[in-house]
């Protein structure tokens, strides 16, 4: 048994989408998904397709490893498109297989919204693939700080996610090093029916969880002993700024955008 | 009847930077008690995972007793005679109390259920450790470091193994701990337990083994007899290596003019060949 584990799906091409700021990345990036419920003709579906791939072109993570990473999801997609090409009903027949009638309406929305469910993925992934996940989670932080005079505590939130994906590669080692102990001492994790290979979860969980506490409460005392205090006044090691690259590509945002409204107005 | 490598080659991934085994072949006798050295990412734990199948050679054969690691029917029966001390041991305890840890093993390997208590106890005691019932019934988490890791220990014992493969059981232990579990160790091996240990101090590993293996980038630099090793300071100097105190001291006396003739590694040895030492019918340098 063999646990490898990426964090998140940061492919690092060093590109100009790479460089962005965070923050506009994840803003522009919701601001994408709104735009694509709007998108209800071919032209303007074919027009959000576009941006998308110029965004993957720039971006320059090839092509296959924007397809590996939405993968997980193709079922899904595919699932769904079905039910709506066998289920949506109206308009003409367009074919009678037994029980099954496929019409134009059920034929329509199986494009539109297989294509808007894929268009929100490769909008979510785009962002995953060239965000790395300290930064994301800095973004969260600051987009989150306005919310701290409510109460919400946002630093502490942004510190818990980065802490939990740093330890994400420490523990699939030490999950690796203690299913090599225990099979050792004769647990066999590779035959033995289902209840046989639950129960042998305890002595993997146990001790993953002892070791988790160990970590805690190291860390605990190693940002103690740095005086570590928490969210005000601190300042960051890398801060977010956004510069005129970040500008430029909201003036480009901006231009879409319209382009948009104007094709969905005109055509 | 012995550990052989032949020929051994393992690689973690086609980015390694050099093969975590290189065309390893050597043999160890039952019985010995070798000791591993060599600097970190050398290969040595590497090594010691081949030992008992947990890793299988990308290319080459390990043969345990004429058992092929490789061969996966063989695996139970190798699991059994090797017992794997992995570094910090105590990391994987588990169960609610320290019986239910130790009779782990057993349980798996088929030990019947009326035997359990038997063999824990025996497990115990080969480790200077009185089963009494408070702590059979105790949590292992609750006990000192040390203990936890005799209660490891005991768990890997309990399987009975004949042989023994440690990787660094010595670490994170203060210096009587690490003295009481070396003389542990030296006890099963004179019970007749084969131990290849791993260790990176050439002091304790001089007191316990009897042959070294020198590992360095994946390949076996050399493997003989702990006292043809050590006379070999400069060799070993080559690999950033150290050779132990006791045997510095013979050296630098021998370049000061004194000879203690035999050449020594332990304190003790070197303590007895000074007091044995005679400078023109006076005793004593
Ligand atoms: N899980 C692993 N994945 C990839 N490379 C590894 C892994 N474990 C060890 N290595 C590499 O294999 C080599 C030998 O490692 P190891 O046997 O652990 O050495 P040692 O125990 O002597 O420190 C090193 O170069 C190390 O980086
Ligand atoms: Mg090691």
């Amino acid at each position: 048994m063999a646990f490898k584990v990426t964090i998140g799906q940061f492919y690092n091409t060093k590109s100009i989408i790479h460089k962005l700021d965070p923050r506009i990345k994840i803003l522009v990036s919701f601001a994408f998904m709104v735009l694509v419920f709007f998108a209800d003709s071919i032209v303007l579906n074919v027009y959000i397709a576009l941006a998308l791939l110029a965004l993957i072109y720039l971006s320059k993570v090839p092509l296959k490893v924007v397809l590996k990473a939405i993968r997980p999801v193709f079922f899904f997609l595919v699932l769904a498109g079905l039910m709506n090409l066998f289920f949506v009903q109206g308009g003409n027949v367009l074919a009678n297989l037994g029980p099954i009638t496929i019409s134009e309406a059920g034929l329509n929305a199986f494009f539109i919204y297989t294509f808007r469910f894929l268009f929100l993925v490769v909008a979510g992934t785009l962002v995953a693939l060239t965000t790395n996940p300290i930064q994301l989670t800095d973004a969260l932080e600051s987009m989150l700080s306005p919310l701290q005079k409510l109460g919400l505590p946002a630093h502490e939130l942004s510190m818990m996610l980065s802490i939990a994906l740093r330890f994400i590669p420490t523990f699939s080692k030490e999950a690796e090093r203690i299913i090599k102990a225990q099979s050792s001492r004769g647990a066999d994790f590779e035959s033995g029916n289902l209840i046989e290979r639950v129960k042998l979860f305890i002595p993997i969980i146990v001790p993953l969880f002892a070791s988790s506490m160990r970590h805690a409460d190291n860390l605990a005392n190693a940002m103690d002993a740095r005086c570590y205090t928490g969210g005000e006044g601190r300042t960051h090691y890398r801060e977010l700024a956004i510069d005129k690259r970040d500008i430029t590509a909201l003036i480009i945002c901006a231009i879409y955008l319209l382009v948009f409204i104007a094709l969905k107005i005109y055509l | 009847m012995s550990i052989v490598f032949d020929q051994v080659s393992y690689t973690y991934g086609p980015n390694a930077p050099y093969q975590a085994l290189n065309q390893v072949s050597c043999t160890i006798e039952l019985g010995s008690f070798s000791g591993i050295i060599g600097h970190t990412g050398s290969g040595k734990s590497t090594f010691l995972e081949h030992i008992n199948g947990l890793k299988t050679p990308s290319s080459g054969k390990v043969l345990i007793n004429g058992l092929d690691t490789s061969n996966k029917e063989d695996k139970k029966d190798i699991r059994k005679l090797v017992g794997f001390v992995a570094q910090n041991p105590e990391h994987q305890l588990f169960a609610e109390t320290v019986f239910d840890d130790i009779a782990f093993g057993p349980l798996h390997t088929g030990a019947k259920e009326e035997e359990l208590t038997s063999i824990v106890e025996k497990s115990l005691r080969r480790l200077e450790v009185e089963p009494t019932a408070e702590l059979l019934a105790s949590s292992p988490f609750d006990l000192s470091g040390g203990q936890q890791r005799r209660i490891a220990l005991a768990g890997i014992l309990a399987m009975e193994p004949q042989i023994l493969a440690m990787d660094e059981p010595l670490a994170g232990l203060d210096p009587q701990g690490r003295q009481q579990v070396l003389k542990l160790c030296q006890k099963l091996n004179n019970e007749g337990i084969t131990i290849v240990m791993i260790s990176h101090s050439m002091d304790e590993i001089a007191e316990v083994a009897d042959h070294i293996i020198v590992m360095n980038k994946g390949e076996l630099i050399e493997h003989g007899r702990v006292e043809k090793i050590f006379s070999e300071p400069e060799k070993l100097k080559r690999l950033g290596l150290d050779i132990p105190e006791a045997s510095k001291y013979y050296f630098e006396l021998k370049k000061r003019g004194v000879d203690l003739g035999d050449f020594v590694y332990t304190l003790d040895q070197l303590a007895d060949a000074i007091a044995a030492y005679k400078v023109g019918g006076v005793d004593g340098i």
